[in-house]
């Protein structure tokens, strides 16, 4: 069975790991022989795999050593987010990697984890949830006529939900302007001329002798002087009879000729 | 970037949808929920593990885009639109399970068990399919992602698994195409030393 270069750098990986089944390390060993490119590359891989073992095995980096280090951490993420951006598809990323590997033979082998990595995952990702789709979409769709013909149904329920708030505030300003109108008195009216009518009252028929009496009737206006003149010659005899909202008052006229009220 | 052909034929397409949907043709919202149900069920099963969940954000997302399409301001963006409304719920939900009224989602839409999903996938990723080693690659896989800060997962998730392009992934993460870049990154060198064992 032929293989691509991918499967045969991921078989040379596993090789290296010491991971292959006695099959695929018979598979590899064809491949190696049919293929010189391979070959080198399979040596290649090892002299790097010997190499990172060697870097593993050194202490940790001491003070002096410690931007050298620093150094080298940002090179390598440098060249790690150059792989992330290769496997993003940007075209642009591939020049930058390049660039990379070129000056570090280690990063092949980071490319290689990467590329594996990315692979796994999207064949995960490719798993599909295990859900009825079609079912799912009529359960959706349901639900939206549902809310759609809930809209239609709830228009006179909607009326009054916006309607009722603005009756209620109407009705509540009303309530308010009466009493406050209440608290603060009636209404200011337009002061207008006074008004007094008199008429002659008596004596009554029953005895014509009796004293003439003049009953006034005033009409004021509220912000007007309760004040009225009732004249009458001195000593007439002749009674005032006032009616109105100050109550009746009587006054007779003798020896008044103006009264005031 | 540059939105492909078909890319912009699809936005195009949802524009004209939602601007049905909103004139009251319901068989719009129909039709969107066909375009891009398998998207939001996916990318809310990827964040939250379990398809149950999944369904349930997936409804809940699919009602208040409704609900609120009058406020969407770019027809033509439907698609982000939905899945940063997927993805936020989804979040919400990991963050407290019940945050918002659940709607019930029946058992009968899950077409299996969610255990045992088989090793075909393995074959993808060149390796030989093997049932153990599978379930135990993809629950390591899952917990990886999981453990993944937000940012990160959701990058990876949009980006990465759903192959959503990054400027809606930067849409729906509200951030730089460039930051979107950095996330994955960042993502893949976590993924990459938690999983070690495997690669």
């Amino acid at each position: 069975m032929d293989i691509d270069a991918e499967q045969l750098e991921f078989l040379m990986s596993q090789a290296i790991d010491g991971q292959l089944s006695a099959e695929e390390s018979e598979r590899l060993k064809r491949d190696l022989a049919d293929d010189a490119d391979a070959r080198a590359e399979f040596e290649r891989m090892k002299r790097l795999n010997d190499l990172i073992g060697q870097w593993g095995g050194r202490p940790a980096p001491v003070a002096d050593d410690h931007a050298a280090h620093v150094l080298g951490q940002r090179v390598r993420q440098d060249a790690e987010f150059a792989i992330s951006r290769v496997l993003d598809g940007e075209e642009q990323a591939e020049g930058d990697w390049a660039a990379h590997a070129q000056r570090d033979p280690h990063l092949g082998l980071l490319a290689h984890q990467y590329r594996r990595l990315e692979r796994v995952v999207r064949a995960w990702g490719s798993i599909e949830p295990p859900i009825d789709h079609e079912r799912l979409y009529e359960r959706l769709c349901e639900t939206i006529h549902a809310e759609a013909a809930g809209r239609v149904s709830q228009w006179p329920r909607r009326i009054i939900r916006l309607y009722t708030p603005l009756a209620a505030a109407a009705s509540l300003a009303i309530v308010a302007g009466l009493w406050w109108s209440m608290r603060s008195g009636p209404p200011t009216m337009v002061p207008g001329p006074a008004r007094v009518e008199f008429a002659l009252v008596g004596p009554p028929a029953a005895a014509p002798q009796a004293k003439p009496v003049v009953e006034f009737s005033f009409d004021l206006a509220p912000d007007a002087p309760i004040q009225s003149v009732a004249r009458a010659g001195e000593g007439s005899g002749v009674v005032i009879s006032v009616g109105g909202f100050m109550g009746p008052r009587e006054r007779p006229s003798d020896g008044v000729d103006e009264a005031v009220f | 970037m540059v939105a492909s052909g078909q890319q912009v034929e699809d936005r195009l397409v949802d524009a004209e949808l939602v601007r049905r949907t909103l004139e009251g043709d319901t068989e719009g919202f129909d039709e969107l929920i066909r375009r891009y149900q398998r998207r939001a069920v996916s990318v809310a099963y990827r964040l939250l593990g379990n398809a149950h969940d999944a369904m349930e954000v997936c409804q809940d997302a699919f009602l208040r885009a409704y609900r609120s399409l009058e406020s969407l301001k770019d027809p033509e963006r439907f698609g982000p639109w939905l899945m940063r409304t997927v993805s936020n719920l989804s979040l919400n939900f990991r963050r407290s399970r019940r945050q918002s009224t659940p709607i019930p989602v029946d058992d009968c839409l899950l077409s299996g068990g969610e255990e045992g999903m088989g090793s075909d996938w393995m074959a993808s990723a060149g390796m030989p399919p093997d049932e153990a080693l599978a379930s135990e690659l993809g629950v390591a896989i899952s917990k990886a992602i999981n453990e993944l800060p937000e940012k990160q997962r959701l990058a990876l998730v949009l980006f990465a698994i759903e192959g959503i392009a990054q400027k809606d992934v930067a849409d729906t993460l509200e951030c730089s195409v460039e930051a979107v870049k950095w996330h994955v990154f960042q993502a893949r060198k976590t993924l990459k030393e938690k999983l070690a064992d495997y690669l």
